[in-house]
C-alpha cells in the first residue's frame, strides 16, 4: 500500500512538470472560427467533387434519353405505368428562387422529429419560407431502430404523389404516439385525406415499389452528408452544404439564417 | 396507453455547446504532452473537426470520445517530435536556435517525462496523461472504454511502469 502511494506521488510529481505555462488560456472563440473556416473549405471541395458527379449524371441522362423510344414500345405492348414515377418535387416548399435551401432529414417515428415539426418548422415557414428567403426540402431518414418509420414514409410519399404531402406528413407526425405502437399509420392518414385519395394512397403503398426510391435517394444523400441521426438539417447556401446534426431550436436557427 | 418511445437515436446534438464546454480542457490535455501551446490549440481544433465529421460520436459519449482522441493526438505528436529530435541529432541539426517556447520547455525533467511517455505503452501513457489532467476514474473509464472497477489497477500498473522506465533511463531525480 505504501509502495503504491509512493509510486502515485512520485509519478504525480513528475507529471506536474507538464503543466502548461502559467497564464496560458486556450481561446475557444478563435478556435471555433478556425473550425468554421475549415468546414467551409471542406464544403467547397465537396461541392467541386459534386460538380464532377453532376457531369457524369448529365451524361447518364443523355444516354437515358436515347433509350426513351424503347419504353414507348413497352407502352404499346400494354405495360402501362399507373402513376408517374416518384419525384422529390412534392417534398419541396417555398420559392424556387429562394437563396437558401433548408433540407430537413427526419424519421416519422422519431419523437424529436415530431417536436421539431410541431414547434420549429411552422415558425421557419412563416418567417423564412413565406417571405421567399428559404426553400424547404424534406428528406426521409428512417432509422433502423424504428420499425414503422419506412412504412410511415411510404404513406407520406404516396400522399405526396397525389398532391397531399403536407397534410399527410403533418398528420403522421402529429399522431406518432398512436401508430408507433401498432404500425397502423393508415387509419391516422385516413382521418385527414379524402376517401378517394386515401383509396389511391393505399393502392400505392401496397403495390408501388418505386415509393422507396425517394427514400433511397434521401438515404444516399444522408450518407454523403455524413448524417446518421434525426432530426438533422443541411443548409445549402451559395453552393455550400452546412450540416447541422441535431435540430436546433428556432432561435438558434434564426440566428444562423440571419447571418447568411 | 402508449409505451415510452426510444429517443436515443434522435436526440438533438448541439455541437457548438459541446465545443465551448470542452475546448479548454481538450487543449490543456494536449498541451501537457506536446510542449507548445500554440500547437496544442491546433491539435485541439483537429480533434473537434474529427468530432464534427463523426456523427457516430455525437451524443452522450461525446466527452469520452473527445478525451480519448485528444490524448491520442497528443501522444502521436509527441512521438513524432521525439523521432524528429533523434534524426535532427543524428544529422547534427540541433544547433538551430530554439523558439522561446522550446527554450522554456527545455527544462530537463519535463523533457525526460515526455520521452518516457513517448516510449510507454499507448494505453498506459493515455491513462497517466488524462489522470494528470484531473479526470476521475469514471471519466477515464468512459474515455478509454475501460471498466471503471479496473481503472485503479490499470492506473497503478501504468504508474509503476512509468517509474521503472524513468529510473532506468535517468535515475532518481534530485530531491525525491
Amino acid at each position: 500500500m505504501e509502495n503504491r502511494m509512493d509510486d502515485e506521488r512520485w509519478v504525480d510529481a513528475r507529471l506536474e512538470t507538464l503543466d502548461p505555462p502559467e497564464g496560458w488560456r486556450p481561446d475557444p472563440y478563435k478556435a471555433f472560427r478556425r473550425l468554421e473556416q475549415r468546414d467551409r473549405s471542406a464544403a467547397g471541395a465537396a461541392w467541386r467533387r459534386r460538380g464532377v458527379l453532376a457531369a457524369v449524371g448529365i451524361s447518364v441522362i443523355g444516354i437515358a434519353l436515347l433509350v426513351v423510344p424503347m419504353s414507348q414500345k413497352c407502352a404499346a405492348a400494354g405495360c402501362t405505368d399507373r402513376t408517374p414515377p416518384p419525384t422529390r418535387s412534392f417534398k419541396e416548399s417555398g420559392a424556387a428562387a429562394a437563396p437558401v435551401v433548408c433540407e430537413i432529414y427526419t424519421d416519422y417515428q422519431c419523437p424529436a422529429c415530431a417536436r421539431f415539426y410541431a414547434e420549429t418548422v411552422p415558425l421557419l415557414v412563416k418567417e423564412y419560407v413565406e417571405t421567399g428567403k428559404v426553400r424547404i426540402l424534406h428528406r426521409d431518414l428512417p432509422l433502423p431502430a424504428h420499425p414503422y418509420a419506412r412504412l410511415a414514409a411510404r404513406y407520406a410519399n404516396a400522399a405526396g404523389l397525389l398532391g397531399e404531402y403536407e397534410r399527410a406528413a403533418n398528420q403522421i407526425f402529429r399522431t406518432q404516439a398512436q401508430w408507433s405502437i401498432s404500425g397502423d399509420v393508415e387509419s391516422q392518414a385516413a382521418q385527414v385525406l379524402p376517401a378517394e385519395t386515401m383509396e389511391r394512397v393505399r393502392d400505392l403503398v401496397n403495390h408501388d415499389a418505386r415509393l422507396d426510391e425517394t427514400v433511397a435517394t434521401d438515404l444516399a444523400m444522408a450518407r454523403e452528408d455524413g448524417i446518421t441521426q434525426t432530426p438533422s438539417l443541411v443548409i445549402v447556401w451559395k453552393g455550400r452544404r452546412q450540416v447541422i446534426s441535431g435540430a436546433p431550436d428556432f432561435g438558434l436557427l434564426k440566428g444562423f439564417l440571419d447571418r447568411l | 396507453v402508449s409505451a415510452p418511445l426510444k429517443v436515443t437515436d434522435c436526440a438533438p446534438f448541439d455541437f457548438e455547446t459541446v465545443f465551448h464546454l470542452h475546448y479548454s480542457r481538450i487543449a490543456r490535455i494536449i498541451a501537457r504532452v506536446v510542449r507548445d501551446p500554440a500547437r496544442a490549440e491546433e491539435l485541439a481544433v483537429d480533434v473537434f473537426w474529427k468530432l464534427w465529421r463523426s456523427p457516430e460520436a455525437h451524443g452522450d459519449s461525446a466527452a469520452g470520445w473527445l478525451y480519448r482522441t485528444a490524448v491520442r493526438e497528443g501522444l502521436y505528436e509527441l512521438r513524432r517530435q521525439v523521432r524528429r529530435e533523434r534524426y535532427e541529432w543524428l544529422l547534427h541539426l540541433v544547433s538551430r536556435p530554439g523558439t522561446p517556447e522550446e527554450i522554456h520547455a527545455a527544462a530537463e525533467e519535463q523533457q525526460h517525462v515526455r520521452h518516457i511517455l513517448a516510449k510507454l505503452d499507448q494505453r498506459k501513457a493515455e491513462l497517466l496523461v488524462l489522470r494528470s489532467q484531473g479526470l476521475s476514474y469514471d471519466e477515464l473509464g468512459d474515455a478509454l472504454g475501460l471498466n471503471a472497477a479496473s481503472v485503479g489497477t490499470l492506473l497503478r500498473r501504468a504508474q509503476q511502469a512509468f517509474r521503472r522506465e524513468y529510473t532506468k533511463h535517468y535515475g532518481e531525480p534530485y530531491g525525491r
